[in-house]
């Protein structure tokens, strides 16, 4: 009787986000297929022509494009990765350290909520070789600057450097979050068996956090492959394409080339890639909360 | 053993997060700094040095660009934003955990679709749409749309949350005679609290920072913050001045939100609710 | 669960509140850039309002993102009945501009004898102007007065090149001049451009062209690529290690500084060079035609055009005509416009008072204009990347050499496919 009940109650729950997803969201998703096989470009008018796969051969036979996508695929994992960690040990820290005043957890976040734009903008001058402050410091121990935006290989990483400072404490709230919810009763189980920080940690906080860190991860793999602003405004996607991510490429076709038919085309790629990667991710946290639901 | 690690560790932590501490907020320092002083001072020294201070680019953001209106709409459309997103998204997250069927996972897979996709694919069907409904260039209009982007963010991040929720209370309390709705509203909210006030400020700070869609769906009568200050941003080169100012004054309602929610996120409400294993 | 049907409540009344209230009155409606001059042009609008009786709704977004508005605003049906369109779009819109020959007859001096050709050229599609320029910008040549009319710097300077220090007539005193001038780490004799962007696009055509390069006329073989690549080289030499990255930002910044005594730069950026607010170097620039026997600069314009379906096409026509009239551009000058009429840029009271503006006017006449077609962009993007590839040393002289050479076949291509311009004649 009780499961009855619940079916029929759970549609009123999710009847107002199914009407926000069909027309805000599954609409302009139709809309942007339609786009990526179809012949108009943005600005003609007219009814558009069925063109098949030729925006996605034209996307799949441009080098830059590989480029583009092995470049995201990188700097997503990368970033993702690096950013779990601190977040991971900051919350960790936090949640064994009883007393830190508020401010300082609220400073810590704060390169959150700085607009992309100014981030990007900020790092170009801290990267500046001669008035920003990475090249005092190198001047400090007595190195020539270099100019890391300038160097293919050394432009890609500050972008990465950039991402990381701003995004840790995107994660690191949801994780720490997490840490909070969980219930009590084991930990002091396990105290009082006698294990320490370490085994804690290791045996029984990991594993219960596992969905959280699932949803973390997703999040911000999604939110890598939409790296735009800052990326741009730092670098305009060079020296050369060396930092050209997928979604600079989609922007450049779209607003710059103004071929919207291949801009579509490769956002549908840029969606099947994150797919693919969140799937794995809700494998992930499904087989967790299969594990550790109760 | 076990007291002598955890005597060490105090101190040991306190300095990364020191040095942590430093490095997060070095760059919004060099941004707060710049905010207050002369372009002729940067020209001259650069930013890192004393003198030069002014308000004078506050005063050219309020007064001869007229931000206050600016931030009233990010106001209102993040608000806006953020209440529909996070009452969505908690209905959902808590629907998708209890549900047992096949439908979950399209819903699922949808709901990573509108994540997945750059904003950039989304606006310009989205301005049809919204055009539709007259609804482009308003606010509501732009309230919809930014939940179209954030409720599924809102959904993701509490999807966790709801699951841990024991089933135990959630039973007790239909044996105490709640319908399903007053479960939820008297039992499970209050133990996602965490997960909800996070969801809260991501949506609000997605929508605060929003620029692409202000520009694309609107733009004429109704103008958000983050577009007027992307003006200066040119391919001539930045003004500084007003930009790390404006920077600066969006900034705030965030930091304020977070400050205030911060408790709430400390909050552990499962702790004496279920008794024993 | 019904309690959260309160949360509908404010979006419900902003709606309402935001309903159809319809003003009957006329209004006319201009998408245009932001900058300086805008924000003045606002101010004298209700003087175009009262002499035309309509209501003129100025909407001025920052500049790179006018085209993705008008773009989106067209796909949709078109709201604004003036846009302004930036020199590289103009093919793409072209069709949904109204041309100027076409302008109600109501709007009746047709002359645009006052505007720089390049200019008028720029605002051509297949030999009809779709618009008129209400803006210009041409690629010149800037130096340190001061250092070079200072006599111990002459007198050493012809001791050392055997030649008198003036202002670079040619790509080879260029060089000498740099060279003479680069005293790190305060001074240095070149600002490269060299971030990836339109503008090393720019920066490179104008390299190119002082050795042969003309879009749609003459391509120059890989040995000569070569050799202006190593020129190149050599005035890179003369700028700071860090101007390897180089955008409008940083050169500007470092030129406003004092720190740099040549670069090639856009005029609109005089009249902050000019402002003691902002510049370090007020009073000692000096404005010139740009070295080369070739045409060397490159122009550039905004225009503004009138949306073919608009129901104000007479209001809209006067409201370009106004904008770019005598009167209004001499009232913006002084508030930083960089104007493209070149009765006014030869007016002998302005040029006192702008001593840039006599020199934009032999720059532009000297100046050549980038092919516009549908590939510009993806072209020039091309020649970028190859361009700051080498710069950062990720490639050899030679791969760069024939990548550029295979981009400027292709751009040559789209300038003589010059049907997108001019009728070919």
């Amino acid at each position: 009787m009780f499961f009855a009940r619940s079916q029929r109650s759970l549609i009123i729950f999710i009847l107002p986000g199914c009407a926000l997803l069909t027309l805000l969201i599954a609409w302009p998703v139709l809309q942007s297929a339609v786009a990526a096989l179809s012949l108009s470009s943005g600005t003609e008018e007219g009814v558009p022509q069925f063109a098949g796969l030729t925006h996605f051969r034209t996307l799949v036979t441009q080098s830059s494009f590989w480029s583009s996508l092995s470049l995201a695929t990188v700097f997503t994992l990368t970033t993702t990765a690096l950013e779990l960690v601190i977040a991971l040990t900051v919350a960790l820290l936090l949640y064994f350290q009883r007393k830190l005043p508020r401010i300082v957890e609220v400073l810590l976040i704060l390169p959150m909520f700085v607009l992309p734009v100014v981030s990007g903008l900020t790092f170009r001058y801290i990267y500046d070789p001669n008035d920003g402050p990475l090249s005092s410091l190198f001047n400090a121990f007595g190195y020539e600057p270099m100019s890391p935006l300038a160097d293919s290989f050394w432009a890609f990483w500050a972008i990465v450097l950039q991402d990381i400072w701003r995004m840790w404490p995107f994660l690191f709230l949801i994780i720490y979050a997490g840490l909070k919810a969980l219930p009590k009763s084991a930990h002091e189980a396990a105290k009082m068996d006698g294990a320490n920080t370490r085994e804690l940690i290791r045996y029984i906080i990991l594993p219960a956090l596992r969905p959280t860190l699932a949803v973390a991860m997703g999040l911000k793999v999604m939110e890598s492959l939409k790296v735009f602003a800052e990326v741009y405004v730092m670098t305009g996607g060079g020296p050369g394409d060396s930092t050209t991510l997928l979604s600079l490429f989609v922007v450049k076709q779209a607003f710059h080339f103004f071929q919207v038919g291949p801009a579509s085309a490769a956002s549908i790629l840029l969606l099947i890639l994150g797919m693919s990667l969140a799937w794995g991710i809700t494998r992930l946290q499904n087989r967790a909360s299969l594990a550790g639901g109760n | 053993m076990t007291t002598l690690a955890q005597n060490k560790i105090p101190l040991f932590s306190k300095a990364i997060i020191a040095i942590l501490l430093a490095l997060q907020i070095a760059p919004v320092a060099i941004i707060i700094q710049t905010a207050f002083k002369t372009p002729r001072s940067l020209l001259e020294s650069g930013m890192f040095t004393w003198g030069g201070w002014t308000l004078a680019n506050f005063h050219r953001l309020f007064v001869e660009q007229s931000l206050a209106p600016d931030l009233l709409n990010s106001l209102l459309i993040a608000c806006g934003s953020m209440i529909l997103s996070v009452a969505c998204g908690a209905l959902m997250a808590f629907a998708l955990t209890r549900w047992q069927s096949n439908v979950k996972k399209h819903l699922l897979t949808t709901l990573l679709i509108a994540r997945l996709l750059p904003p950039v694919a989304l606006a310009l069907p989205l301005f049809l749409v919204l055009k539709e409904f007259m609804l482009h260039d308003t606010i509501s209009g732009l309230i919809l749309a930014h939940t179209a982007l954030n409720f599924p963010l809102a959904t993701w991040i509490l999807m966790p949350f709801m699951d841990a929720v024991p089933r135990v209370l959630e039973e007790a309390a239909s044996l105490d005679g709640a319908s399903r709705a007053q479960t939820f509203s008297h039992v499970v909210l209050p133990v996602t609290k965490p997960g909800i006030v996070v969801a809260a400020l991501f949506c609000f700070l997605m929508s605060w920072n929003d620029f692409l869609f202000s520009l694309i769906l609107a733009g004429s009568q109704v103008k958000t913050a983050p577009l007027t200050l992307n003006g200066y941003v040119t391919g001539f080169g930045t003004e500084w001045g007003p930009l790390c100012a404006g920077a600066c004054i969006l900034l705030l309602p965030v930091f304020a939100l977070s400050f205030k929610l911060h408790q709430h996120m400390i909050a552990s409400p499962t702790q004496g609710g279920v008794k024993g294993a | 669960m019904w309690r959260n049907w309160k949360i509908f409540i404010a979006p419900i009344a902003t709606l309402l509140s935001f309903g159809c209230i319809e003003k009957p009155e006329r209004v006319l409606r201009v998408l245009s850039f932001r900058d300086r001059q805008s924000a003045a042009l606002r101010i004298a609008l209700p003087q175009f309002e009262k002499q035309h009786s309509i209501r003129v709704q100025f909407d001025d977004i920052p500049a790179s993102t006018v085209a993705t508005k008008m773009m989106t605003d067209l796909a949709t049906g078109g709201t604004y009945d003036v846009y302004t369109v930036d020199e590289p779009f103009i093919p793409q819109f072209h069709t949904s501009l109204l041309g100027v020959e076409e302008w109600p007859l109501a709007v009746a001096d047709k002359n645009t004898g006052g505007f720089e050709s390049k200019a008028l050229e720029a605002a051509r599609v297949r030999g009809s102007l779709v618009g008129l320029p209400v803006n210009g910008n041409v690629y010149q040549y800037i130096f340190r007065k001061d250092l070079l009319n200072e006599p111990e710097e002459k007198m050493n300077f012809q001791k050392r090149f055997n030649r008198a220090l003036q202002p670079a007539r040619s790509f080879l005193e260029l060089r000498e001049i740099a060279q003479f001038f680069h005293r790190p780490p305060n001074l240095y004799g070149f600002a490269p451009f060299t971030k990836m962007s339109e503008g090393t696009t720019v920066e490179l055509l104008w390299l190119l062209a002082g050795f042969g390069y003309k879009p749609g006329s003459t391509n120059i073989d890989i040995a000569t690529i070569s050799e202006a690549l190593e020129f190149y080289e050599s005035l890179l030499k003369t700028a700071p290690k860090s101007a390897r990255a180089w955008h409008h930002t940083e050169r500007m910044s470092a030129y406003a500084k004092g720190r740099v005594a040549q670069m090639m730069t856009w005029n609109s950026f005089f009249f902050d060079l000019e402002d003691e607010h902002k510049s370090l170097v007020v009073g000692k620039t000096g404005y010139a035609l740009s070295p080369g026997t070739q045409s060397t600069g490159i122009a550039g314009t905004w225009i503004a055009g009138v949306r073919k379906n608009s129901l104000e096409v007479e209001a809209a026509a006067n409201f370009v005509r106004w904008w770019t009239s005598r009167e209004v551009n001499e009232a913006l000058i002084p508030k930083g416009l960089s104007t493209a009429r070149a009765d006014l840029l030869q007016q002998s009271q302005l040029t006192v008072q702008f001593p840039w503006l006599s020199s934009t006017h032999l720059n532009f006449e000297k100046a050549f204009l980038r092919p516009r077609h549908k590939q510009y962009r993806s072209t020039s993007d091309e020649l970028s990347k190859a361009f700051t590839r080498w710069i950062a040393g990720q490639e050899t002289l030679s791969e760069t050499a024939s990548e550029l050479h295979a981009a400027l076949g292709r751009m040559n291509e789209l300038a003589m496919d010059g049907s997108q311009r001019k009728e070919a004649h």
